[in-house]
């Protein structure tokens, strides 16, 4: 798991990629693009059904997309699409992917290429009730548009900084102190390039005055400065070591390996279920926000199914979904829906921990944020100096 | 005079395409599953990348090859065989003594118990058991404490996780069944009589063991030490959970390649690696006919 | 005795949960040829181990040429054997298994490469040097052993159950090899079967086992006509047993009754045994009375017949219930008896044999 939603479940966490799956996705998933379309296969489905092809912790489990149904008229056929924004665009672009799905729920970045390409469809927002109540900054996020068209509606919202444990490092609220000498082999950050250069970047524009546009989206030059800034303290051996997935990050500060380190939320919850006393930081350089969004693909509009699409979407936003995501995987829906839902629905849901969760996400977002990108435009360059990160 | 058949050959004939139509279904999975996932993989190898259709088009180019000895690359196979040898010889060291007391020394229900005691690692997930590790080396962990209290260190040993050495750890612990597996068999084809015939012509201990169990068990060692070879250099898992900041193996590498859509990339280091495998095992069942140590088995 | 023996087993006893070998003291002279015979399960295997060194004796010595190597391993004793299944390294040419205990020896190699041709040679396998094992046939499998262990000019060489398992072609083949050996090397052999044409065709000396314990020694001569007891006298043939209901000691014959008739026997060798008599003939001498002739024994009633190729096997019984069984010539022109029908027999001039009874287990 690089892409840091999807990190509520532990079981998610555990899908890194083994080498079976690798073959799966790689090399039989190539052979299934390579021989071509298979669509159709669910050509007889109803036209208010839609299939939800997203991020595995998007689903609500089969008595959640009842109610949806039940609500909306809509009925979800849940597909966990890997999260591996390579692979899905992948499977989008080349594959048969677009042929099966209706809607897709993509970890924010992507959506200007597929829209470039015409794999996905603009919105229609007046179909979209609900979408008059999503926060305006939620809606501002750059990547959600293309054309002056609206192609991304946030779903699920974060914004992610670094856990630290309170009695070794006391109170910090600079990524400075993962890159602190004084901290040598206590710290660590995620092993991935999508959020790891995005902080170190975040820190070396907002710290040390680095010339650095767009952290979520680094030119050549940007990226090889903060590559090398990386490369440099990994030399030093300042990093105890690369976390993957959620558990491993979790062990690393129950074990006291640890102090500090880049990281998301649901870790900190588990950590201080553990008794360890930790805190997510407030870092003066800003948070790294990410947005899950939902996409209306290209197909769906061909097959006549853009009217339950909608349907759907608004359904998400509507409040049920977001107090059951809450429940079930501490996420947040930016809109003040699931608010009010929680607060018609006191016995299926507690108003007071909707209204926690919520103004928290909130309250983070009061201040700096930079957009987590998974597309960045030299996503393969990325690669490369992570290549050299790692044989540093 | 035209020579009449005899009833053997005519029976022979008539045998020779049923057995063909027989091995078809069997040749037919082989070539399906087998060779031509393989020689896709190898021919998009030379293919290029092509961003409109995010796929790949046709070329003959060693773009991708070339690319395996830029940015270090070539370093992580060097790595990864480098760390799968070690595995394989600490493995294979260990598992001799381990397969002689089971496959010489015991009966065959003992052996046969012993063997499942070695499976019991597998009841659990691999990554549980990697995980495990790093409980016994952390700065917390079993090791660490014991050698402090003990007073032979001041403060923890650093270099037992997140290294190379907790790396191995976990590969040698994760495999060794591997190589026990292939030893076991070879030592159970010893014959008891072998032995004491060397022992009756005035062998020792040591002579016995060199000249006679050695070299029969010799074979078992090689498939022990392959097979661990072979697992340990497509294993991501070890690395990942106790290897340093950003460890790599290949596999780790494939998963980096493939995660930025680099097809072409991914598939040169498959068949590089798939390719080297191949040979090492061809070289090994060609000098050792490694394939009579699974005769006993019926495969 | 002018010189110590080959090998001497001095009141060797082994005992596992309970004794295989009891108080066993035999001796193989130099240059002799000696078989320990028994069924299975009589312990001769365990001897053959105890003096080849791969098990160690409860109590007892085992003396080389006088010299007590009872504590000394398998490698250091001046014996070889050659195993039932022979144990021939698949690893190793014919002649890499030939020259291996030289090469343990010390031997150089050209005296090894010299030794090991003329033995081959003996054997009648040159040209086979480079051969590997598997490709050989079951005979030639038998003769690498035999020079693989001659080689060494062992002191004795031992043989376990050596041509058990083979055809009888291949049987009889190996068996004139075996002597040919014997003969030709003087080497001093002491082999275990439970085959007793083996051990008559073969050996100087016969040892009969049973449960452990010596029934008799002897050669093949005295074994096969003046057998000790019951025990030994069926392991060597004498097949047709009576129990007698008294016996006599007379001048020259001694007699016996049976079944009401009177019997003339050879003397007992032993006297006063245990456990009483018994009357013991080989059944190929018994032949049925003509209706004129004075028969040795009779009435009998004929049970079955069974055709056996050269022979016709009578299963009969007689008044007083006693079964016996003897042989009849299939081509002696005397007619099968039908089953059922009453017949006399007759074995003189043979008379039976009075032997101490031994057929209960002790």
């Amino acid at each position: 798991m690089a892409y840091s939603i999807g990190n509520g479940s532990p079981p998610a966490v555990f899908s890194q990629l083994t080498r079976r799956q690798l073959v799966q996705n790689g090399v039989l998933g190539a052979g299934a693009l390579a021989v071509g379309s298979l669509g159709g296969l669910r050509a007889a489905r109803a036209l208010d059904d839609i299939n939800f092809w997203a991020t595995g912790t998007l689903d609500i489990g089969d008595d959640g997309w009842r109610t949806i149904a039940n609500d909306s008229g809509v009925k979800v056929d849940f597909t966990d699409n890997g999260n591996d924004p390579g692979p899905v665009v992948a499977k989008l672009v080349a594959g048969n992917a677009i042929d099966i799905y209706d809607v897709g729920g993509l970890q924010g970045g992507s959506e200007k290429e597929l829209a470039r390409r015409g794999l996905i469809a603009p919105w229609d927002i007046s179909q979209i009730p609900h979408y008059a109540s999503v926060w305006q900054w939620a809606k501002d996020i750059p990547y959600l548009t293309h054309d002056g068209k609206v192609y991304g509606i946030p779903t699920v919202i974060n914004a992610d900084s670094m856990i630290a444990v309170r009695d070794k490092v006391g109170s910090v609220d600079s990524y400075g102190v993962i890159f602190d000498p004084k901290l040598k082999g206590k710290t660590a950050m995620e092993d991935a390039w999508i959020n790891s250069v995005t902080f170190t970047a975040i820190y070396l524009k907002n710290s040390e005055n680095a010339k650095i546009a767009e952290p979520g989206n680094l030119t050549a030059d940007e990226l090889g400065l903060v590559m090398e800034f990386l490369i440099k303290h990994k030399r030093d051996r300042q990093f105890r070591t690369f976390w993957n997935g959620w558990e491993q990050g979790l062990q690393l500060l129950a074990s006291q390996e640890v102090w500090v380190m880049t990281g998301w939320e649901p870790i900190l919850y588990a950590a201080r279920k553990r008794g360890i006393d930790c805190y997510y930081a407030v870092p003066r350089e800003g948070y790294e926000g990410w947005a899950n969004n939902t996409v209306l693909l290209k197909s769906a509009v061909v097959r006549g199914r853009t009217k339950a699409a909608h349907q759907m979407v608004n359904a998400l936003l509507a409040g049920f979904y977001g107090c059951k995501l809450g429940q079930l995987r501490g996420y947040v829906i930016p809109t003040d829906n699931s608010v009010a839902y929680a607060t018609a629905h006191p016995n299926a849901f507690d108003p007071a921990a909707v209204r926690e969760l919520t103004e928290r996400v909130k309250q983070k977002f009061a201040g700096k944020v930079y957009w987590q990108n998974t597309r960045p435009d030299n996503f393969q360059l990325y690669e490369t100096w992570w290549q050299k990160l790692r044989n540093a | 005079m035209p020579r009449e058949p005899g009833p053997d050959e005519s029976a022979g004939a008539g045998l020779r395409p049923a057995g063909f139509l027989l091995a078809l279904p069997s040749l037919a999975v082989f070539v399906g599953v087998g060779f031509i996932p393989l020689a896709l993989i190898a021919t998009w190898s030379f293919w290029s990348f092509d961003p409109d259709t995010y796929w790949i088009k046709p070329a003959w180019s060693f773009a991708s090859y070339a690319a395996l000895l830029d940015n270090g690359r070539a370093t992580v196979f060097l790595r990864t065989a480098g760390l799968a040898a070690l595995t394989a010889t600490a493995s294979t060291l260990l598992a001799v003594p381990a397969a002689a007391v089971v496959g010489l020394l015991s009966g065959p229900r003992r052996a046969a118990l012993l063997l499942a005691l070695f499976t019991i690692p597998f009841f659990t997930s691999g990554l549980v058991r990697a995980f495990a590790w790093r409980l016994v080396l952390g700065r917390q962990g079993v090791i660490n404490n014991a050698l402090m209290s003990l007073g032979i260190v001041e403060t923890p040993v650093e270099w037992l996780l997140f290294s190379d050495f907790a790396v191995l750890m976990g590969m040698v612990a994760a495999y060794l069944p591997f190589a026990i597996v292939p030893i076991v068999l070879a030592f159970a084809r010893i014959e008891h009589s072998v032995i004491r015939a060397s022992q009756d012509l005035g062998a020792g201990f040591w002579t016995v063991l060199a000249t006679i169990v050695l070299p029969l068990v010799l074979p078992g060692i090689v498939a022990g030490f392959l097979f661990v070879f072979v697992a340990a250099v497509g294993t991501s898992m070890e690395v990942q959970l106790l290897g340093g900041a950003g460890a790599s193996s290949i596999s780790i590498m494939i998963d980096d390649v493939l995660r930025v859509v680099n097809f072409p990339l991914a598939f040169a280091i498959a068949t590089v690696v798939v390719t080297v495998l191949t040979v090492l095992i061809i070289i090994a069942n060609r000098a050792l006919r490694l394939s009579r140590l699974f005769e006993s088995l019926g495969i | 005795m002018s010189s110590p023996a080959a090998i001497a087993l001095d009141h060797v006893t082994k005992v596992y949960d309970k004794p295989v070998v009891s108080d066993i003291s035999l001796e193989v002279p130099e240059g002799s040829f000696v078989t320990v015979l028994g069924p299975s399960g009589s312990g001769k295997s365990t001897i053959l181990q105890i003096i080849g060194g791969f098990l160690q004796p409860t109590a007892g010595r085992i003396l080389f040429a006088g010299t007590d190597m009872t504590a000394l391993p398998p490698n250091k004793r001046p014996c070889n054997t050659i195993f039932q299944d022979l144990g021939l390294f698949p690893h190793m040419t014919v002649a890499e298994n030939v020259a291996y205990g030289l090469k343990v020896r010390g031997v150089d190699p050209a005296t090894r490469r010299k030794c090991t041709a003329e033995m081959l040679a003996i054997v009648a396998l040159e040209g086979y040097e480079r051969r590997p094992i598997h490709q050989l046939s079951g005979g030639q499998r038998q003769r690498v052993a035999l020079a693989r262990a001659l080689v060494l000019d062992p002191a004795v060489l031992l043989l376990d159950e050596p041509l058990t398992g083979l055809d009888e072609r291949l049987r009889q083949q190996l068996r004139g090899e075996i002597s040919r050996l014997h003969r030709r090397l003087g080497a001093t052999i002491l082999a275990v079967t439970h085959n007793q044409d083996e051990a008559l065709s073969l050996s100087d000396r016969i040892i009969v086992l049973r449960a452990g314990r010596i029934e008799q020694i002897g050669t093949p001569r005295e074994i096969f006509e003046r057998p000790a007891n019951a025990f030994v006298a069926r392991f060597v043939g004498f097949d047709a047993i009576l129990k007698p209901e008294c016996v006599d000691s007379g001048i020259a014959d001694w007699h016996a009754r049976v079944a009401g008739r009177d019997i003339r026997c050879e003397p007992p060798v032993s006297r006063d045994p245990a456990n009483g008599y018994v009357l013991v003939l080989r059944p190929e001498r018994i032949r049925i009375a003509h209706p004129k002739e004075r028969s040795d024994l009779g009435p009998l009633t004929v049970i079955s017949t069974a055709y056996k190729g050269r022979d016709v096997e009578v299963e009969s019984r007689l008044v007083d219930g006693q079964a016996l069984k003897f042989l009849i010539s299939a081509d002696s022109g005397v007619a099968v008896p039908a089953s059922g029908s009453s017949i006399e027999i007759v074995w003189e001039p043979i008379k039976p044999l009075l032997l101490p009874d031994a057929l209960v287990e002790p």
